[in-house]
């Protein structure tokens, strides 16, 4: 950071803060794409490290398994929310969008595809609700992103047909999915099934694009009072035309579970919840991943125990018998003083592995990457929270110091570069020392009435361990500036700019690899007409700031434009 | 980027300046359905590829809040290539959002507006349009600013002139055109 930033950002702490509007992106799932509270590095809409200002540890939480998450996707080891099979709200959308700057008139000055100038590209989604009749309701929908996938369409064209690797186009997007289904919506019950056409890519280990074809992919959702439940099939067909080898995995995922969610705002002073999460696969042919046994059951205790207003216990602890993961915390609210609310809390996080039910093994080539270490790693996180409101103004900080103990890593045996893209072989390992690190954000916000609210957001993580093996060493410091304008419910003006410093990966490439600091502006337009349910939106992101490339062998980041129109029932 | 956001800005501040009447009852209280036809002058540059061009649109303007009014447009417009350029020309279809707002000193000039979304594919044999980014479909968004003369206005119709600026974020350079055009608007209710 160089002093003006640093100035800044000693400034903004100083003034502190309050929750931050973030502008949103394309599609659920690609939201560190706005966040300003830590270190996000996207690669394509289905990678992305993604590291707040709150979790701890040196991993991204995509990489982290826990029971929020039963129903995300698993892209090899990691959680993914996109590409999304959340059921949306009854109402109808469509939304189209570009990477901004392609040539079209320019085309005839500069010599159009012998320019050099790569294309740019879009996304678009179209979907569909009904209202309920009788509870029962149908939807539909189809969206895809194409932003980021010119950077190794090279070679990612190698493996697929690029005419026939989406529902739309020819730019090979990282997913483009469709699903329709039916489901139930009752005084209890919420119950769905989907089924549908997908096209994935997943970046493995090694840094390879892995594309999927699910056809079908299908998944059954069902939650009646306390019992939660889901279940997914998906056929999957890989393939490398380039090496001529093609390859089938069924499976069958899902999760079962009973009770009380840890987080719920139960009254009861203990609440419990008993579930499972599995994956079984069925392999054929080439298939780049395996799981080991083809099978992984994953029962888990969630608990909470508040005895009183002050004092909250909660947290998880599960084995599959190959692997364990627990998580536990404690927070202790003060009462208040001066306006002010003050919580310390402490939390552990103890696993042999991130995500237990992710992917063992990788396959490159003859070579096999272990995705699983031995021993354990263990995080433990220690926080202070202040934060008041009065009329006008909110102001917060928070405080945290962090140490970690076998955290997961990789050791790459060899390096090797194909188009542009670097590959690597090894495996996960573990940083057997303790890496410390001190943390703390503040942020502060200006509200006026409902019409206006200005937030200001700004931290600094510093890490540090004998042991210097980070997959990703994140940025040191952020800044975040919002505002949002909401003028008699019609129209809503909303931006950010958001400053990450320098951040670093370590092990992708033979050198390591520098994401430099970046500003970004984010902003939307919103006319609302909340009579008829109706609202058109216009979002830029990523403007004015420089475009990068911010993981080893991602696409690029452009400034997109996408906009939105729905209608709500 | 740098015009866009100055133009942000001075939207912003108008709204401020301008407060609007707290009647959230006018969304939709007005409609109206516009034909309009006109010209295309491409700007500077842009004049060495593109000739003077001919547009059609057809244009939804609606009573939004306050003093404003909301509007959305479709048009196709065929963009005529000068003689440099292998093929003969560019079809376009374009689409508008935005709002127009009646300047109380100079009614009825209305200023608006907006952003602006394009399609466009390059019209010629495949022979002529192999080696353009043209040669498939192509989108580009941009923004623009809008002057709006009613001359002639009854109870039911108006007939006037528009002129757009209109800036498309394409790459090395922005594409900036000025578009003239009469129009024929009937009130829908």
């Amino acid at each position: 950071m160089n002093v003006q930033i640093k100035l800044f950002a000693f400034l903004c702490v100083a003034s502190f803060t309050a929750p931050f509007a973030d502008v949103l992106p394309e599609t659920e799932g690609m939201e560190e794409e706005t966040r300003g509270d830590g270190t996000y590095l996207t690669a394509s809409p289905t990678y992305s490290y993604d590291h707040s200002s709150q979790m701890g540890g040196i991993h991204s939480e995509s990489e982290e398994w826990n029971p929020d998450k039963l129903r995300f996707r698993y892209l090899v080891n990691r959680m993914s929310i996109t590409p999304s099979w959340n059921i949306q709200d009854p109402a109808v959308w469509l939304a189209t969008g570009n990477e901004i700057g392609d040539l079209i008139y320019q085309d005839m000055l500069v010599d159009g595809v012998n320019s050099g100038i790569s294309n740019r590209t879009p996304m678009m989604e179209a979907g569909f609700r009904s209202k309920p009749y009788r509870g029962f309701w149908a939807t539909v929908r189809a969206f895809q992103v194409d932003h980021y996938s010119v950077g190794s369409f090279g070679v990612r064209s190698e493996w697929v047909d690029a005419k026939e690797f989406a529902l739309f186009g020819e730019n090979l997007p990282f997913f483009s999915s469709t699903y329709i289904g039916l489901g139930y919506s009752g005084e209890k019950l919420e119950t769905s099934l989907l089924s549908g056409h997908e096209y994935l890519w997943m970046m493995g280990e090694s840094g390879r694009w892995i594309p999927i074809e699910y056809k079908p992919r299908a998944e059954a959702r069902f939650d009646f009072d306390d019992i939660h439940a889901s279940v997914v099939y998906e056929n999957a067909k890989f393939r490398n035309n380039s090496a001529g080898e093609t390859g089938r995995r069924q499976e069958v995922n899902g999760s079962f579970k009973l009770g009380e969610d840890s987080l719920s705002m139960s009254k009861e002073a203990w609440n419990f919840a008993l579930g499972v999460a599995f994956r079984a696969v069925d392999d054929s042919g080439a298939v780049y991943f395996g799981l080991k046994d083809d099978y992984v059951i994953f029962p888990f205790l969630e608990y909470t125990f508040h005895p009183n207003n002050r004092l909250k216990i909660a947290g998880f602890a599960g084995t599959s018998g190959r692997e364990f993961a627990s998580k536990d915390s404690v927070n202790l609210g003060f009462a208040e003083f001066s306006g002010a609310k003050a919580n310390v809390g402490f939390k552990n996080h103890i696993a042999s592995s991130l995500n237990p039910l992710g992917e063992t093994y990788e396959y490159y080539d003859s070579d096999t990457l272990n995705l699983t270490a031995d021993g354990f790693m263990q995080l433990h996180r220690a926080y202070l929270d202040v934060r008041g409101r009065s009329e006008f103004f909110e102001l917060g900080m928070n405080i945290a110091g962090w140490v970690e103990k076998g955290a997961e890593t990789f050791d790459p045996d060899s390096f090797k570069t194909v188009k542009g893209l670097t590959y690597r072989t090894g495996s996960v390992d573990r940083i057997d020392s303790w890496i410390k690190s001190i943390t703390a954000e503040a942020n502060a916000s200006v509200y006026y009435k409902k019409m206006l609210t200005l937030s200001s957001r700004a931290g600094f993580e510093k890490i540090d361990g004998d042991e210097e093996r980070f997959e990703v060493n994140p940025a040191e410091g952020w800044v975040a500036l919002g505002a949002r304008w909401n003028l008699y419910d019609h129209f809503i003006l909303e931006h950010s700019w958001t400053y990450r410093s320098d951040a670093k990966w370590n092990l992708r490439t033979e050198d390591p690899y520098v994401v430099k600091g970046v500003w970004y502006w984010n902003a939307s337009f919103s006319q609302l007409f909340p009579e008829y349910g109706l609202s058109l939106t216009g979002t830029i992101l990523h403007s004015l700031g420089d475009e990068q490339i911010q993981v080893p062998n991602g696409g690029y980041d452009r400034t997109r434009f996408y906009c939105n129109i729905k209608k709500s029932f | 980027m740098k015009q866009f956001f100055l133009i942000f800005f001075c939207l912003v501040v108008s709204l401020w300046a301008t407060p609007a009447e707290k009647d959230s009852s006018r969304s939709f209280h007005d409609a109206f359905l516009a034909l309009e036809g006109g010209a295309i002058y491409p700007n500077s540059d842009l004049g060495q590829v593109i000739d003077r061009s001919y547009y059609g649109l057809a244009e939804f303007r609606y009573s939004y809040f306050g003093p404003f009014f909301g509007v959305v447009q479709f048009g196709y417009a065929y963009m005529n290539t000068t003689d440099d350029v292998a093929f003969p020309g560019v079809h376009q279809f374009n689409g508008r959002v935005g709002v127009d707002y009646p300047i109380q000193m100079a009614k009825p000039i209305s200023i608006g507006g907006g952003f602006s979304c394009i399609w466009a594919r390059a019209d010629g044999s495949d022979e002529d349009t192999k080696t353009s980014t043209l040669y498939d479909n192509e989108s580009e968004f941009g923004w623009y600013l809008r002057l709006d003369l009613p001359i002639v206005r009854t109870q039911n119709y108006r007939v006037g002139a528009k002129v757009y600026y209109e800036t498309l974020w394409t790459l090395p350079n922005r594409s900036n055109m000025l578009w003239i055009g009469f129009y024929v608007e009937r009130k829908l209710w």
